[in-house]
């Protein structure tokens, strides 16, 4: 049998998947010590965000066509069927008599105390990338493994 | 589509490793491709054509058209 010798193009993969990986476990070590020692590390947080977008566009490119496929794949109906049912949910909590309540208000609450307005304004903002993201990692990796 | 990558490799008793390298994709996608569950763009069917030595059309065959056949 042949030997296997990885070819340029699957060891380039490799490097920037673990390169990724160690990005996605610096990112919240760093901001993690910094708020533990106190420590404001809004420069270094700055540059590894910008590093992380780099590597993601080259891994990206760097993927093969099965891989991309999955990729459109998720975003596609993981982010846009997740995007859907959050609107869908904001449109049901607007619609209903009474303040707004939503169930993970107080544990969020109790967790990180009372935000200010502008503050809660952005945590909604970015709620709906992040379930997009949790939908589109869910949708990525059934269409994956179901094609390993 | 159908395709015989799994009888042209076992005959040149390559591993899905072996022939996804000289592709340059993942072995996951060989086997994707292998098991039919993902149809491969032409540029990387040429590619598979041109590592077998073979024609396209002898790698692979449309569903309608092979069920026809038998």
């Amino acid at each position: 049998m042949t030997a296997v010798s990885t070819s340029s193009a699957n060891k380039r993969r490799a490097l920037y998947r673990n390169l990724m990986i160690g990005m996605l476990i610096l990112v919240p070590l760093v901001t993690l010590i910094s708020r533990t020692l106190g420590v404001h590390v809004h420069g270094l947080a700055s540059v590894l965000m910008v590093s992380a977008l780099a590597l993601a566009v080259l891994q990206f490119n760097a993927l093969d066509e099965v891989a991309k496929q999955a990729h459109y794949v998720a975003w596609m109906w993981g982010s846009m069927v997740v995007m859907g049912l959050f609107g869908v949910i904001m449109a049901v909590l607007y619609a209903l008599p009474g303040p707004i309540t939503i169930p993970v208000e107080a544990p969020l609450v109790n967790l990180f105390g009372d935000a200010h307005p502008d503050t809660a304004f952005l945590a909604g903002f970015i709620a709906s990338p992040f379930l997009m993201t949790i939908g589109f990692a869910v949708w990525w990796a059934v269409y994956w493994l179901r094609r390993r | 589509m159908r395709n015989r990558l799994k009888v042209l490799r076992a005959e040149r008793n390559w591993s899905q490793a072996d022939l996804a390298d000289k592709l340059d994709v993942s072995r996951q996608s060989v086997n994707a491709i292998e098991t039919g569950k993902y149809d491969p763009s032409l540029p990387l069917a040429f590619k598979i054509a041109k590592v077998f030595a073979l024609p396209i059309e002898q790698i692979f065959s449309d569903d309608e058209l092979a069920q026809a056949a038998e």
